[in-house]
């Protein structure tokens, strides 16, 4: 699968970048492409481009507070979790994913 | 530098959050990163109110944005046992992390650091590997690895 999404939590300095970095690594292993944005306090960075948003099968939230650009994920099968949850139980959320 | 190794302690005795916070703290001030403990303190436990930053792994995170901070830092620990981080979860902890970051004076360069290292922590290897050394030195060389 290909699945696209964006981490973010209030103080974007620590779980943020832990949240990408779980998604991304679980979701290698399972064999998925997992690209991810962050929005912490550099801003928003590894930006998702359009094309990845049009081919992805799943947008996963991993937000703790309020994000930038949710249009752009009209009409795709959403997937909101807690960042805590990203981080703790990627296993879980990719699960999740697969029962959407 | 973010870590600097005045800000780097290994198997610490302390057995609660707040005993090792104090300890980290005491080493914070010593390196002069905090101006204000009790400011930053508070900073901290307001954000382990929002969630506990001990999500697994046997890490912690607690972090702080205040300007208590007088330059960005992360203070490391590790614990000569896992000890329960808070009543919230059942998470066990040996590695502590403490952020600190002001909220004024921040830069892209430091902030990106501390992203480069939470990342990092993620990693099986890395978290194994700071958990089994006994020298500061060498806790200190593997941690400046990642600033680079």
């Amino acid at each position: 699968m290909k699945i696209v999404g964006v981490t973010a939590c209030p103080t974007g300095i620590a779980h943020t970048y832990m949240a990408q970095a779980s998604l991304m690594k679980k979701g290698k292993e399972l064999g998925h492409i997992v690209l991810i944005e962050t929005q912490g306090s550099m801003g928003i960075e590894s930006e998702l481009k359009k094309k990845d948003i049009q081919e992805a099968d799943v947008v996963i939230l991993a937000v703790g507070c309020a994000v930038e650009g949710l249009e752009r994920f009209d009409g795709k099968k959403i997937l909101k979790i807690e960042v805590g949850e990203a981080i703790s139980h990627p296993q879980e959320v990719f699960d999740k994913i697969a029962s959407l | 530098m973010v870590i600097t190794k005045n800000l780097v302690c290994l198997n610490r005795p302390e057995r609660t959050k707040d005993a090792i916070l104090d300890a980290l703290c005491a080493k914070a001030v010593e390196a002069g990163r905090i101006a204000d403990v009790q400011g930053y303190r508070e900073a901290v436990a307001k954000r382990e109110e929002e969630f506990s930053t001990a999500l697994g792994y046997l890490v912690a995170l607690p972090h702080g944005q205040s300007d208590a901070v007088t330059t960005p830092f992360v203070a490391v620990a590790t614990t000569s046992e896992a000890f329960r981080w808070d009543d919230r979860s059942e998470n066990l902890v040996r590695l502590v992390f403490m952020i600190g970051v002001p909220l004024k004076n921040r830069e892209n360069t430091h902030l990106r650091i501390l992203a480069n290292i939470s990342r990092k922590l993620m990693e099986d290897e890395f978290r194994e590997k700071l958990l089994s050394l006994n020298d500061t030195e060498e806790a200190f060389a593997l941690l400046s690895s990642i600033e680079a």
